[in-house]
């Protein structure tokens, strides 16, 4: 049941996701990273339930939106709330730079959506080529 | 010793190479959209999540993750689900099972 309208805590009055979630159960803070943002997808290999592919783990890329904030599916897993809600992001990489034997063109991109629990802030870094020519909308 | 790709479950296929599989159109068969009607109905009465069932399936070990049919997995998923959420035992579900068995046998 939706008892009141509240915008996340922390929020600047942009509009982006997290303001459309009507809830209660807001996330605890606001989100950690901004369209744009050089990240590092954490090289974590869990027992349990998670939804980062293999395959994204250790990913350079950059934060190409936030989705949202979701109750955390490695908690709903095992039959807790998962609350607070964990915030969502769509993380570009380059292909060249995940698969070994990619034959396709440099520009080719992923996006995957990722929680803020399993990314970290990358480094700016010159000749940085993982991030420096991918194009998000700030 | 555990390494790393013992926490990278068999279901985690992304990127992985995989044989060529049948990319044609089926119909299920009506034990299959029971299954399926049954997921839906444990959902409506907060019986079952769907991270649940992912967990429950993702734990199911190589062998039977590669053996089993898309439903046959959801039926070993769901049905451990219920009986850690205490909803039906393992007795219950033996002596159901060998019932219907005794029905068709």
């Amino acid at each position: 049941m939706i008892e009141s309208i509240e915008s996340s805590p922390g929020s600047t009055g942009s509009t982006d996701a997290s303001q459309d979630t009507l809830s209660v159960n807001s996330p605890s803070d606001a989100p950690l990273f901004n369209n744009g943002d050089r990240v590092e997808v954490r090289k974590a290999y869990p027992i349990g339930h998670c939804r980062t592919p293999a395959y994204f783990r250790g990913a350079k890329g950059i934060v190409e939106r936030h989705c949202g904030a979701f109750a955390n599916p490695e908690e709903l897993a095992y039959g807790r709330s998962g609350l607070p809600p964990v915030h969502l992001y769509r993380v570009r990489a380059r292909q060249v730079d995940l698969w070994a034997s990619y034959a396709g063109p440099v520009l080719d991109t992923i996006d995957v959506e990722v929680f803020e629990h399993w990314l970290v802030a990358a480094p700016e870094q010159l000749g940085d080529e993982a991030t420096d020519n991918l194009e998000v909308e700030r | 010793m555990i390494d790393i790709s013992d926490s990278i479950g068999i279901h985690d296929l992304g990127g992985r190479l995989q044989e060529p599989f049948n990319q044609e159109e089926h119909d299920y068969e009506p034990w299959e959209k029971r299954v399926h009607a049954l997921r839906e109905l444990l959902a409506t009465k907060n019986l079952l999540r769907v991270d649940e069932l992912r967990r429950s399936v993702e734990s199911l070990g190589e062998e039977k993750y590669k053996r089993l049919s898309y439903y046959e997995k959801w039926i070993w998923g769901m049905s451990q689900v219920m009986v850690e959420r205490g909803v039906i035992t393992d007795e219950e579900l033996g002596r159901r099972i060998a019932e219907v068995k005794n029905r068709h046998d």
